[in-house]
């Protein structure tokens, strides 16, 4: 106990909590709205987008955040306004775009000189050797969003789960859907940075899921998301700072264990 | 004369430039009951979009003349059932758009279904919702329904039209349905839509013409049916 109480004392592990903790936390939230809205991969895509905007940024040596965050725009211009087609499921559509932008990231991280391994570490997720600057961009960014689906909470399920009700009611759905798509990838763009695709992925993907398995009702499910992801995050860094292991997949480890035996469970 | 909401002139709807119905004139207004038949497949969801306002017509005007309230009930099979709400809660989330609750509340008294407003959506067999409205819009809203469920729906939807004055616009591809509860029916065939009083579309040279075979309306306990 003394030794872990030591271990938070440590300047960059304090970072790597708040910043870990509220991310997770957040993340766990929209993830209740990507798995119901059956858009997992469409969080996956626009996590490895914004990765891939991340190497094209060291690769023309410009912000890198601000490449990422341009990436992830143009990712959900394209996922909140694409159109059902006949001859594709959308799912295809989606795992093409993965596809083609995780092979982009690897060619953009190839061609950077010098760069190479702090790409890698970025697109893997880096949580230790973020600055007191990022804690404070990500927080602020997270608790902005946090405040719009605060105030627009009724419409953001009205808009998941009835669109046709919610337009002939006079909601504006277009619009409504590019807010909950614009919060989600500008959520992620900053996230993948300390985080990285895959610890993204797995906060978005999860604590909702075994959110699912365990509440009946929207307000526990949500409630019990989030303090999955925060339980998860907690222990994962806890024992990744104990057994020398990377933080991040300690995390999607605990959270994919823990699905696991839930869904067993409630099998 | 009754409060007019909306009106159809002259209106020609489909998707993108694919026309599915043209020429359609008419009008819904306060009280009315409008059933709707037709196959799968002749426009019947395209029309009840255009409707709500979901879909822009192709050609021709749709004029609202109030700002009422409009209330969709769609086919239950387009609703998700892993969202985790009950129906309090859904009538809750449309309540935002002027719906309301306490009325919504004193009719689900009324008609004993009261008890539905905690339990989930998706654990209601066949998927009810209602709410109050000036307007409700419903889609094959008996569908996956057993006999005594289907009864008590269209009970439901008959009582809310003649007790609350409510207009039903209603959709479904079973006759039986709307022979006994709407003043007005409409037909879809080849890309028409052909609206009569209910007791014109009742004549049996005129169901022969739209079926195209012999039909004839039989009538048990003062209820009306179609028999081929």
């Amino acid at each position: 106990m003394i030794k872990i109480f030591e271990m938070f004392q440590i300047p960059f592990m304090q970072r790597a909590l708040v910043l870990s903790m509220v991310t997770g936390a957040f993340l766990s939230f929209l993830g209740v709205y990507v798995v119901l809205r059956r858009i997992v991969f469409v969080g996956i895509c626009l996590s490895q987008i914004s990765a891939c905007g991340f190497a094209f940024g060291f690769l023309i040596g410009f912000d890198s955040q601000i490449t990422s965050f341009a990436f992830v725009l143009l990712g959900i211009l394209f996922f909140s306004f694409i159109k059902r087609m006949e001859r594709l499921p959308q799912e295809s559509i989606t795992g093409m775009i993965y596809a083609l932008f995780a092979a982009l990231s690897l060619l953009f991280v190839a061609k950077s000189a010098g760069a190479e391994a702090s790409i890698l570490n970025i697109l893997s997720g880096d949580i230790l050797t973020i600055t007191e600057k990022q804690v404070y961009m990500t927080a602020g960014v997270i608790f902005l969003a946090a405040f719009f689906h605060y105030l627009f909470y009724r419409k953001f399920l009205f808009i998941s789960f009835d669109p046709e009700t919610a337009v002939s009611t006079g909601i504006n759905v277009k619009l409504y859907e590019f807010l909950f798509y614009f919060i989600l990838g500008t959520v992620i763009s900053f996230a993948i940075r300390s985080a990285g695709v895959l610890l993204t992925f797995g906060y978005l993907a999860a604590p909702a899921s075994l959110a699912l398995l365990f509440r009946e009702r929207m307000k526990d499910v949500f409630l019990f998301a989030v303090l999955t992801g925060l339980s998860a995050t907690l222990i994962g860094l806890v024992l990744s700072f104990f057994w020398d292991l990377p933080s991040g997949t300690t995390i999607v480890a605990l959270m994919g264990i823990a699905w696991f035996a839930g869904y067993i469970f409630k099998r | 004369m009754n409060e007019l909401f909306l009106e159809f002139k002259g209106v020609a709807i489909g998707y993108g430039r694919k026309v599915v119905l043209s020429g359609i004139n008419f009008s819904i207004s306060k009280g009315d009951f409008l059933g709707i038949v037709g196959p799968n497949g002749t426009g019947k969801t395209t029309l009840l979009k255009n409707i709500l306002g979901v879909l822009k017509p192709l050609e021709g005007e749709i004029v609202s003349y109030e700002s009422f309230r409009i209330g969709y009930v769609p086919q239950v099979q387009s609703l998700d059932p892993i969202f985790p709400l009950t129906v309090s809660e859904i009538v809750r989330m449309t309540a935002s758009v002027k719906i309301n609750d306490e009325k919504f509340y004193a009719i689900l008294k009324e008609l004993s279904l009261f008890e539905f407003k905690d339990k989930l959506f998706r654990n209601l067999s066949g998927g009810f919702r209602q709410r109050v409205l000036e307007l409700l819009v419903l889609d094959e809203p008996t569908n996956d329904l057993d006999i005594p469920s289907e009864t008590s729906i269209m009970e439901l939807i008959q009582h809310l039209n003649r007790e609350h004055r409510i207009a039903i616009v209603m959709v479904t591809h079973v006759l039986d349905l709307l022979i006994n509860t709407a003043y007005e029916i409409g037909f879809l065939s080849a890309g028409k839509l052909f609206i009569d009083s209910r007791d014109e579309i009742l004549k049996e040279d005129k169901l022969k013409e739209i079926y195209g075979t012999k039909v004839r309306i039989a009538e048990v306990d003062g209820k009306k049916m179609v028999v081929t």
